[in-house]
């Protein structure tokens, strides 16, 4: 079968591949979508930043159709399901505390091989069947809008609670979602990028604020008066992550989402002084509480109120995954949010 | 009368001050004792000093206990009283005073800091602000109370609860307090972190199951030896960019911080402490005040009158007035020395 093989940085082919083979409890399944990540971004151009053997294959947003089930399974063939992208190992004290997501000893993906592939076997107990009225394709969005789910729950925001979400790229958009379905207002959206701040607005944002035409932090307490009670940081900048504690009321709450890759300078002070609080989020529940999340995604999208539409911006080949995909996203005019590499 | 008041780095004078008068809804509390805070020590240490009005700097001293001796007409406090201070005043007309924190206060007055303090024979204070002592308890002693107070707040602001285990980062009088605090409310193990050996001492005997020099091993790794994983919930009690980030990792995923420390500045940290983890770190601000200006400072000062906290061993000088410089603040910037809680006697 095809698969975009990964050989190290900057280095990504077309290749054949053995077809895998389900073993007892896993499926093999027909790869319907597989979205880019930011974190395969970051692979792509700085390597895994542990070992591993070369080539493997990247990708873990993915959906598809069991095409057969190896012993002990009961999915049918032909079902459509989308996967879970991480198994817990179950044994640490995480796991033990149903932490999966914080697993001491949590894998890159669980599927063999990576979803930039036409096939790939998966455990079933990773594998989630598709509601009715949820298209194939549109599931594999289910894993990074969980990650903006997911901020949003472990977060204080409740009914009434003002939110401002700093960056609106695949995981603020969830985060904005999110923030309208659990009725947060009003939603005040901090993004650089036309295209991304209007689709915000389309997600349920009520103010929308390019910090390269304002300040940021003085709009957001002119909206409010005070300051908002819960803020998302989903872009992992030094500047954004200011912004958003500073975007906070006294004794508001900051989420912080986005991927740093350095230490950042910060005032304690701002924490102390208002008693404000900030805590870190990171992708969603797993393992056997995937569907706490995953259900809540699966019901928006097939009833309509999550528009995949307007989160994906291109599906590709998966010939194209280098040249449509990783490079178009890593391009300095990049315009694209979220790809789905359609094999 | 004479009090000490703050021009710059260093420069702390006793001068002739024009005695308090109380308003009418104010006190005038004649100080038994004043204790030196680790932000008073800061701010000598660094500037820049405290301005009232007229270019003149204020009296200092913010933690202090003391008798009424005169009141305004509108007060129902007797005179004779012995009381705590709470210091802190609010102007109970913004919103975050609507809501009920008015130690967030937009307005908030400090006294020993944006009005005249008690490193002077005598203060004036809004009759809200004192809190009437329990039997037992000497209004010189119940100046230790407002550091403890400080650390009573975060505590019930954490999540702490019986069972959990706790860290404390930074042994100063704050430090020491959370030590007792918290295995009070039945934390353990309750390990202790700081850079000086007087205080690692002193925090053995406060209940702590361990302590640490951390210029001497990593606390994250020694705390993770200790317990698995990491503690439940971490004091942040110093300040400074190190203990910021030994307060965040030794907790384990899922963990909770609470930042008490005064911190001047920005610190470097990562981020991803917070995102991989799942963890979690809020800001404690002092204490309540203004109607609920004995909410905090009402436990503390019953559980020192009972034996339940000890106040006195964290008090290891009392000094003249006219000592507070040598052996007030210097005495207390010498990080080799002894002191902890240094009371000046008006």
């Amino acid at each position: 079968m095809d698969a975009a093989l990964f050989y190290g940085i900057g280095d990504m082919r077309l290749g054949e591949v053995d077809e895998p083979t389900p073993g007892p409890g896993e499926l093999l399944i027909d790869v319907a979508a597989c979205g880019i990540c930011g974190s395969d971004l970051h692979f792509y151009e700085e390597g895994l930043g542990r070992e591993v053997e070369y080539p493997i294959t990247l990708g873990h947003e993915i959906s598809g159709t069991v095409v057969e089930g190896g012993d002990d399974t009961e999915l049918e063939p032909g079902t459509d399901v989308v996967l879970s992208p991480h198994t817990p190992c179950g044994e640490c004290w995480c796991c033990e505390e149903a932490l999966y997501n914080l697993c001491r000893n949590l894998e890159a993906t669980s599927a063999e091989p990576g979803g930039f592939a036409e096939y790939v076997v998966e455990r079933e107990a990773n594998a989630i069947p598709l509601p009715d009225g949820v298209d194939v394709q549109d599931a594999a969005i289910a894993q990074p809008v969980s990650v903006g789910l997911h901020a949003v729950r472990q977060s204080p925001l409740g009914l009434g609670d003002s939110a401002a979400v700093v960056g609106t790229g695949p995981i603020g958009l969830g985060a904005v979602r999110f923030a309208k379905s659990v009725g947060a207002g009003p939603i005040i959206v901090s993004e650089p990028q036309a295209a991304r701040r209007e689709v915000a607005g389309a997600f349920g944002a009520d103010v929308l604020i390019d910090p390269t035409e304002e300040d940021a932090v003085e709009r957001i307490h002119e909206e409010t008066e005070t300051g908002v009670d819960v803020a998302f940081e989903a872009v992992g900048h030094e500047a954004t992550l200011r912004t958003a504690v500073e975007a906070t009321r006294a004794g508001g709450h900051t989420t912080v989402i986005g991927v740093f890759g350095d230490e950042v300078a910060f005032s304690p002070q701002e924490l102390v002084r208002h008693q404000k609080s900030m805590s870190g989020s990171t992708s969603h529940q797993l393992g056997p509480l995937v569907t706490d999340e995953y259900d809540v995604v699966l019901r928006q999208l097939a009833d309509g109120e999550l528009d995949a539409s307007q989160y994906v911006t291109s599906r590709i080949d998966l010939d194209d995954v280098v040249t449509d995909g990783f490079e178009a996203l890593l391009a300095d005019d990049n315009q694209e949010r979220k790809i789905l590499v359609c094999p | 009368m004479r009090g000490a008041r703050f021009y710059g780095e260093r420069d702390i004078r006793i001068d002739e001050v024009d005695p308090p008068e109380p308003g009418a809804d104010e006190v005038l509390v004649e100080v038994a004792a004043c204790g030196i805070c680790g932000s008073d020590l800061a701010m000598y240490l660094h500037g820049p000093p405290t301005e009232a009005g007229d270019g003149q700097p204020y009296v200092m001293g913010h933690e202090f206990g003391g008798t009424v001796v005169e009141t305004g007409d509108a007060v129902d406090v007797a005179v004779g009283t012995e009381v705590v201070v709470n210091p802190l005043v609010a102007c109970e007309d913004c919103w975050c005073c609507e809501q009920g924190t008015y130690n967030l206060c937009r307005n908030l007055r400090v006294i020993g800091a944006q009005r005249p303090g008690a490193y002077a024979p005598e203060v004036a204070v809004p009759a809200t602000n004192v809190v009437p002592l329990p039997d037992g308890l000497s209004p010189a002693l119940a100046a230790v109370a407002e550091p403890i107070t400080v650390g009573y707040h975060a505590l019930r602001q954490s999540p702490l609860r019986s069972g959990d285990s706790v860290a404390v980062i930074g042994l100063g009088p704050i430090g020491l307090g959370l030590i007792q605090l918290a295995t009070d409310a039945g934390a353990g193990p309750v390990i202790g972190s700081g850079h000086r050996a007087a205080r690692r001492e002193l925090a053995e005997a406060c209940g702590a199951d361990l302590v640490i020099d951390p210029r001497e091993v990593d606390p994250g790794e020694r705390v993770r030896d200790a317990v698995e994983g990491g503690v439940d919930v971490a004091f942040e009690v110093a300040g400074r960019e190190s203990s910021f980030n030994d307060a965040v990792t030794v907790t384990g995923a899922g963990g909770h911080t609470t930042l008490v420390g005064v911190f001047e500045g920005d610190i470097e940290f990562d981020p991803m402490d917070f995102v991989d983890h799942g963890r979690y770190v809020d800001g404690s601000a002092a204490y309540q005040t203004g109607p609920l200006a004995d909410r905090d400072f009402g436990p503390v000062i019953e559980k020192i009158a009972s034996g339940a906290l000890d106040a006195e061993s964290l008090v290891t000088s009392r000094i003249d007035l006219e000592d507070i410089v040598s052996d007030g603040f210097e005495a207390l910037a010498d990080r080799e020395g002894g002191e902890v809680k240094v009371l000046v006697q008006p």
